[in-house]
């Protein structure tokens, strides 16, 4: 029996107030917590995912929409750019790009999203081959971790990609079969979400489906052009050609469409770098888009949000601390007497200070726990949505520095809380307490 | 043992007090008695240590309370002195034993889970050990009281109208009990009271005036 113990009894002893204090602190902490999970997480994926490109090239849009299509893989196409327009970016020896990634977007397998595309977008995320190997040519499909772990897909296996990104539209490509030839070692960026094949794969799927929907299909493209982006198809003329995968090949079929261009420089603090993208949007009919420009703009639109969160957040901080020096202090008119015996039997001052402040601190841990739980069980919640949304992962039940620093935060709290209490308690005078006086 | 030196108290300089000496030793008993607004409780307080007297000196065994600081003054009181008051007043979100071993470490004792467990079994309380102190009867809580006086084995023993709530039968039961129980540690007990029976049960008076 000590008197930690003993703050700890006097705590409990309390349902009432004690769920009060708890649920209040809780909420705050837990908030607090929940916005900083969400916040590091996302900006974890978002770093990641930026893979050091320097610009995206695609058709004419919104040029955020246009990177969150083609490098985070949230969003639809802003539609097509045929490989003559593109063809001076995907160039090899061109001056001053070092790396430019083709893809070609529209289809996916289970709401995973099939990319054509070569071998260079394994160099933007160090994708590595885990079983198997390489996608070269024909339908063969090398595909990313999370997409072989969660659409069930093993070596060998075959499956028919779907139009668009969603699989109830139940728009197959049936005639055509995909083949796993390759699986990838976990990357934690965007390309383990992903199924690579080849560029002229697409065109070969889109072009069968055309002659088999007909001409129908065409103009109700072309009527709801935008709205319908992601479901943009590949127009183009029958080839009996046997496609490589190479460069040379893709840029040998200028009839045929890609969706857009991951560009690196090579020195992006070039001049003539940095002002690419304003030339290729001014000056051609494609647009060009630097993704640390758009994700800094989006960023800055949910700022708004979570700003306000968060000064809720500390309001409901405010709050709880509130309630932990009113239920402390109206316990100390409750226990007056009690606090005076303590003194009776040889308590000290310091005894009395340390007994309230240990009840405001142990009620603050509490809630600490309680929201940190809750902070984490919210996060689980948001993971799997975004899962399900995105299929982006997210970890839930990892703990970081930020969880210490609210800990001492917490601590800190309950102190100041129960401060003025604590004193009060400590200078009760037990000869007037006593004699009722 | 406690002997008292003209010891004096004013509350704001209004209100004087001047009290007789007391002299009580270890095993014996004294009644000290007095109307109400006397400065009773005053007195007690000051025997206690609770309070310190304008003028005079109060020692307990050898040592003068007026040397030590107020902490120390905090640590010989729970070392020294066991004080039954009027009401009952306990540390409520412990149980009966828990509040004897609170008493134990408050006062810088060791903890004694079975010397508590045997006080217990002197005032008829064992079976009451792990009961909430609310949930005692009255008669209960006062011995109680008295257990968390006798936990520390004090040299002193105050008690402040313990009979006043108590029927003549329970009167005379609980003085020959605290009576007996100071005896045996060897503590001088000073009952404060404006209760005339327990004039026929302790023979050792001072009328306070």
């Amino acid at each position: 029996m000590n008197l930690f113990r003993l703050a700890w009894r006097n705590v409990i002893s309390n349902p009432l107030n004690l769920i009060l204090s708890v649920v209040l602190f809780a909420l705050g902490i837990g908030l607090i917590n929940y916005l900083l999970l969400v916040n590091t997480q996302l900006k974890d994926k978002f770093d990641k995912n930026l893979a050091d490109i320097d610009m995206v090239i695609g058709a004419k849009g919104s040029p955020l929409q246009m990177i969150l299509c083609n490098m985070y893989h949230i969003d639809n196409p802003t539609g097509n750019i045929s490989i003559k327009n593109a063809k001076p970016f995907l160039r090899p020896n061109h001056p001053l790009i070092k790396r430019s990634v083709p893809l070609s977007l529209g289809d996916s397998y289970k709401s995973f999203r099939i990319v054509g595309t070569n071998h260079s977008i394994l160099e933007l995320y160090d994708g590595q081959i885990q079983n198997g190997k390489l996608w070269t040519g024909g339908l063969e499909a090398t595909i990313g971790y999370a997409a072989a772990q969660e659409a069930g897909l093993r070596m060998g296996d075959q499956f028919v990609s779907s139009h668009g990104f969603d699989d109830e539209l139940d728009m197959t490509h049936d005639h055509a079969k995909f083949k796993v030839v390759g699986i990838l070692k976990p990357t934690g960026s965007v390309l383990d979400q992903l199924i690579l094949v080849p560029s002229a794969a697409i065109w070969e799927v889109h072009d069968h489906s055309a002659e088999a929907m007909g001409k129908e299909d065409h103009d109700h493209d072309h009527d709801h052009d935008h709205d319908h982006s992601g479901h943009e198809h590949h127009h183009h003329d029958h080839h009996e050609h046997v496609h490589d995968n190479t460069i040379e090949d893709l840029l040998s079929h200028e009839d045929e469409e890609i969706t857009s261009i991951l560009v690196q420089f090579k020195n992006r603090t070039n001049f003539q770098a940095l002002n690419m993208p304003r030339n290729i949007n001014e000056n051609t009919d494609l647009q060009a888009a630097s993704p640390a420009i758009e994700i800094n703009r989006l960023y800055s639109m949910i700022g708004v949000g979570t700003e306000a969160i968060r000064y809720l957040a500390f309001l409901i901080a405010f709050v709880s601390a509130l309630s932990i020096f009113i239920s402390l202090f109206k316990s100390l008119r409750e226990r007056k007497y009690e606090l005076a015996l303590m003194r009776v039997s040889g308590g000290t001052k310091g005894g009395l200070l340390f007994l309230i402040l240990a009840e405001g601190v142990i009620l603050a841990i509490i809630g600490y726990v309680v929201g940190i739980f809750l902070s984490h069980l919210a996060m689980s919640f948001t993971g799997q949505f975004m899962s399900r949304a995105y299929r982006y992962q997210f970890e839930a039940w990892n703990f970081g520095k930020n969880e210490l620093i609210l800990l001492v935060l917490s601590i800190a709290l309950g102190m100041i809380a129960a401060l003025i209490p604590a004193i009060k308690a400590s200078s009760t005078d037990i000869h007037k307490t006593l004699s009722g006086k | 043992m406690i002997h008292t030196r003209d010891i004096s108290y004013s509350y704001d300089n209004k209100q004087f007090f001047n009290f007789p000496d007391i002299f009580c030793k270890g095993g014996e008993q004294m009644l000290i008695l007095g109307q109400s607004g006397i400065g009773k409780s005053t007195l007690l307080h000051i025997l206690g240590g609770l309070l310190r007297p304008k003028q005079g000196e109060v020692m307990i065994g050898d040592v003068s309370t007026n040397g030590l600081t107020n902490a120390a003054l905090d640590r010989f009181r729970g070392k020294n002195i066991g004080i039954i008051f009027q009401r009952n007043h306990f540390l409520s979100s412990l149980n009966v034993v828990e509040n004897l071993m609170m008493t134990q470490r408050l006062s810088g004792t060791n903890i004694d889970r079975s010397a508590a467990m045997n006080i217990l079994d002197r005032l008829e309380l064992k079976h009451k050990y792990d009961s909430k102190t609310n949930d005692l009867s009255e008669g209960e809580k006062q011995r109680v009281t008295i257990a968390r006086a006798l936990i520390n084995k004090p040299k002193l023993i105050l008690a402040d109208e313990p009979s006043s709530a108590l029927d003549d039968k329970n009167c005379e039961k609980v003085i020959s009990l605290l009576d007996e129980q100071a005896k045996a540690i060897n503590a001088a007990l000073v009952v404060v009271t404006h209760d005339a029976r327990l004039k026929n049960i302790i023979p050792n008076q001072i009328e306070l005036s």
